[in-house]
């Protein structure tokens, strides 16, 4: 059973998320601005923290920044800004995982979902030194299987052998045929769409919201990488 | 000392001390000059009046006067029949006698009585004059003032130096207190009494009161004073003493206006140089009033007229010069011919000159089609009515600057407006779409009920598109988003594209064909890019005709590259081109069919914050958009 802490100065926004979140059998409290969160996380035993930017009093980067100074447990941020400018100080501050308002609810859940894995599960589990790791993303070459926080995630050939090259060079971006000719091993005449498609594929399946990739990331005009998370 | 400075009665103390000490200090060093150079004076040996210098003196006087008749008459007999009346004996009652010898040592006269003291031998002429003093001179005699003096001389020898000495000490330190003191009064320094007359006046007239009396001096002669003393030793005494109080008097005002400062200011010659200097101020004046009036008259008339005639009057002259000179030099030769060339080097000078200042101008209006507003013309040597003209240019690119700035504040202003409402939208709009999606996932029996959720599902989702889509577009046509530059590989990117839409397509039953070359690399903004090119394929997708292919043409046209998308329209496109990129405009004029209207919008903004363009071209159901990167 975990508890997740929903930080938002409005109510309504509180209650939908406690009804998603508590229909998933997670555990809520609420909090209505920062300083109310802080206080809430001294009490209580909390897993999570769903955290709005916007909310008077104390605003949620201050809120975030002050928690960490004392506590790792992951923190999603809700913000209405979608600029990027917001997101990356939101991620500097300390947050996890951020949501753009409105969301979806669904997202949100997913993103919840995703965070706990990692938070619970992540720290015992043992990483083989074989294995290729980013960003949540393991991938055991011997058993040829790959799991996303601790959950199997199941590829075609293609996919995991596009997926392989990605994890073994992190950061490093492929355009279209670099990818083919790695791992068609052929010449890419007729490419085409074809690799943009597969990774479209791959990225349903690794990401949450495809269309807003957090790890597996389409460079327009040169190609795609994975994200370099946690070096 | 101050008080003593300031005091009126010590300086007129001073003053009298001063002059008295100056006399003796005066009579002192004469009497210390006579003992210095008579011989034997200094010695405490009793001296006869006879063996002095004074005395001597005398005697040659007497000896001229006696031989005088002699020498000075040419009429005088020939002096070998010796008569004794050729000679101006003396009285034997005056001081003086004498044994008179010719050239051969005859006597030739005796006038000495048993009284006479020898006084040396004079040799005048050819006479030999053996001089005598009748001792003991008598009051009325001539020689009592000469004895007198000697006795004066001889009495006080030792005297003269330590009392002359202490004399002219005094009369320094007088002098140097008087220095001191002039000009001053106990309120201060102020000049009073002579010290305001003016200077030249003043020391004029004491100049020339010490002239006269350096005069009288002059006149006195040694002989008149000797025989009178008394009297001319006064009058001697009177007149040194008025030069001495003359010259104290002009040293004390000079003394006193230094020290006032401004000395200057008491004079005469500064007065009339102060008058001079008004007076050449006040024609100067008027004559510099007189050239402006003339020259804003000239100016002011050679201004008011029509640029025309400026040119032709200037052109008049030109010609009227060429002929005239042109004429000399038929008439009087080749000296003129230099001055026809000087004349029209000058006009092609001139001509070239004003040809520069067009030049100018029309860089400048140059400039300022092409947009540059901040461009300004120098009109530093420019001709007047061309710096009118520049001047004019100026404020129109003024104007238009400070217009163009006002439209970008008032841009900046709607963005943030934008901006601000729709993230305020944004909380109550999250609201909604969480519960509508709560409904939904309630167990509903009323059909109708489930339709109106649809319904409502539908709506808030296009509210949340509409949401972002408008503060993307207030930013991307206001410029306040950050475009970053770098090489995109417009294949890859087509590519991509058709990946991501690949499912999309064949759900709207498209067929894409892309003909792409191997590589294409332009300067953009990747994610910009692909925003143009999402809101492309989305409404590719949203209206073109099922069953239908999708052209993506990637191709180099002249210098531009061009990307461009072609489909077949669902529905007939009832509104040109242009309008569909307008805010809010959609080809379906029902609006049923989800979207914004800003899709198109967006591209175009995004397009030329990159540099680039978007064409929009409807030729019957084919719809051609156009991505043209320079």
């Amino acid at each position: 059973m975990y508890t997740v802490l929903i930080c938002d100065d409005e109510r309504d926004i509180r209650s939908a998320l406690r009804i998603y979140l508590t229909a998933e059998g997670y555990e809520v409290l609420e909090a209505e601005n920062g300083a109310a969160a802080l206080e809430m996380l001294e009490q209580h035993q909390v897993h999570l923290v769903l955290m709005d930017v916007m909310m008077p009093g104390m605003d949620g980067m201050t809120a975030t920044a002050r928690l960490r100074e004392s506590s790792n447990v992951p923190v999603i941020l809700i913000t209405a800004k979608s600029e990027d400018n917001d997101k990356i100080l939101g991620l500097t501050v300390g947050a996890d995982d951020y949501v753009t308002k409105p969301f979806n609810p669904l997202e949100v859940l997913a993103r919840v979902r995703a965070q706990l894995r990692r938070y619970a599960r992540l720290g015992g589990m043992s990483v083989k030194t074989s294995d290729l790791a980013c960003g949540g993303i393991v991938m055991d070459d011997d058993a040829k299987q790959v799991t996303l926080n601790g959950e199997e995630i199941a590829l075609t050939p293609t996919e995991y052998d596009i997926l392989r090259l990605l994890l073994q060079n992190p950061g490093k971006v492929f355009s279209s045929r670099e990818i083919y000719t790695r791992v068609w091993k052929d010449d890419p005449l007729t490419a085409e769409s074809t690799v943009p498609v597969h990774i479209r594929h791959l990225r349903e399946k690794v990401e949450i919201d495809p269309a807003n990739p957090r790890l597996l990331k389409v460079v327009w005009g040169k190609g795609y990488k994975l994200e370099d998370k946690g070096k | 000392m101050k008080k003593l400075l300031d005091s009126y009665g010590a300086r007129v103390l001073a003053f009298i001390l001063c002059c008295l000490f100056a006399m003796t200090a005066i009579a002192c060093a004469a009497g210390f000059a006579y003992v210095y150079y008579e011989p034997g004076m200094e010695s405490d040996a009793p001296r006869n009046f006879a063996d002095s210098e004074l005395a001597n003196s005398y005697t040659w006087d007497q000896v001229w006067r006696v031989i005088g008749p002699v020498v000075y008459s040419p009429s005088a007999p020939d002096t070998e029949n010796g008569s004794p009346d050729r000679f101006f004996l003396p009285d034997p009652e005056s001081g003086f006698s004498c044994v008179i010898r010719d050239a051969d040592g005859n006597i030739l006269e005796d006038t000495r009585i048993s009284a006479s003291q020898p006084a040396g031998l004079k040799q005048a002429e050819n006479y030999t004059v053996e001089a005598y003093i009748n001792l003991p001179v008598g009051r009325s005699s001539e020689l009592y003032g000469y004895v007198t003096l000697y006795d004066l001389l001889y009495n006080g020898r030792n005297l003269f130096f330590p009392i002359g000495l202490a004399a002219g000490l005094l009369t320094l330190l007088l002098f140097i207190f008087l220095m001191a003191a002039a000009g001053r009064t106990p309120e201060g320094i102020r000049l009073g009494g002579f010290h305001r007359w003016p200077l030249e006046i003043y020391l004029g007239i004491l100049i020339l009161i010490a002239v006269f009396f350096a005069y009288v001096i002059a006149e006195i002669g040694y002989r008149s004073l000797m025989r009178e003393l008394l009297l001319y030793g006064t009058v001697l005494a009177v007149s040194v003493l008025t030069i001495g109080v003359a010259a104290l008097l002009g040293c004390m005002t000079l003394a006193a206006r230094f020290r006032a400062g401004q000395w200057w200011r008491g004079t005469v010659t500064f007065f009339f140089l102060t008058w001079a200097w008004r007076i050449v101020k006040w024609c100067w004046k008027i004559l510099c009033r007189f050239c402006a009036g003339l020259w804003r008259g000239t100016s002011g008339l050679v201004r008011a007229l029509p640029l025309t005639w400026k040119a032709v009057l200037a052109y008049c002259a030109f010609t009227l010069l060429n002929i005239l000179l042109s004429a000399n030099v038929l008439w009087n030769g080749a000296g003129f011919l230099f001055c026809l060339f000087v004349l029209d080097a000058a006009a092609g000078l001139a001509v070239v000159w004003v040809t520069m200042q067009l030049k100018k101008l029309q860089a400048a209006g140059r400039a300022m089609a092409a947009g540059d507003l901040s461009y300004t013309v120098n009109t530093k040597y420019m001709l007047p009515v061309l710096r009118e003209h520049a001047e004019n240019l100026g404020a129109v690119s003024l104007g238009m600057t400070r217009a163009v700035n006002e439209r970008m504040r008032s841009e900046h202003f709607k963005t943030e407006l934008i901006t601000n409402v729709s993230h305020d939208l944004k909380t109550p709009l999250t609201s909604i779409v969480s519960y509508v999606d709560l409904l939904k996932g309630l167990e509903i029996q009323e059909p109708q009920a489930r339709e109106y959720i649809d319904v409502l599902d539908r709506q808030s989702q296009r509210l949340k598109k509409l949401t972002t889509d408008l503060v993307d577009a207030s930013k991307a046509s206001s410029g306040v988003l950050n475009v970053n530059m770098e090489s995109v590989d417009l294949t890859e990117l087509a590519r991509q594209s058709a990946g991501e839409y690949a499912e999309r397509f064949a759900l709207a039953q498209l067929e894409p064909v892309l003909n792409l070359p191997e590589e294409c690399v332009v300067r953009a903004d990747g994610r910009l890019l692909w925003r143009v090119v999402d809101n492309l394929l989305t409404n590719v997708v949203k209206y073109a005709l099922p069953g239908t292919r999708v052209y993506l043409d990637l191709a180099r046209q002249e210098d531009k590259t061009v990307l461009s998308l072609k489909n077949i329209s669902r529905e007939a496109l009832n509104i040109p081109a242009e309008e569909l990129m307008e805010r809010f405009v959609r080809g379906d004029t029902s609006r049923s069919t989800e979207g914004s209207g800003l899709g198109l919008s967006i591209a175009r903004s995004l397009m030329e914050l990159m540099g680039g363009e978007l064409r929009l071209t409807l030729d019957g159901d084919l719809f051609k958009a156009e991505l043209v990167f320079g």
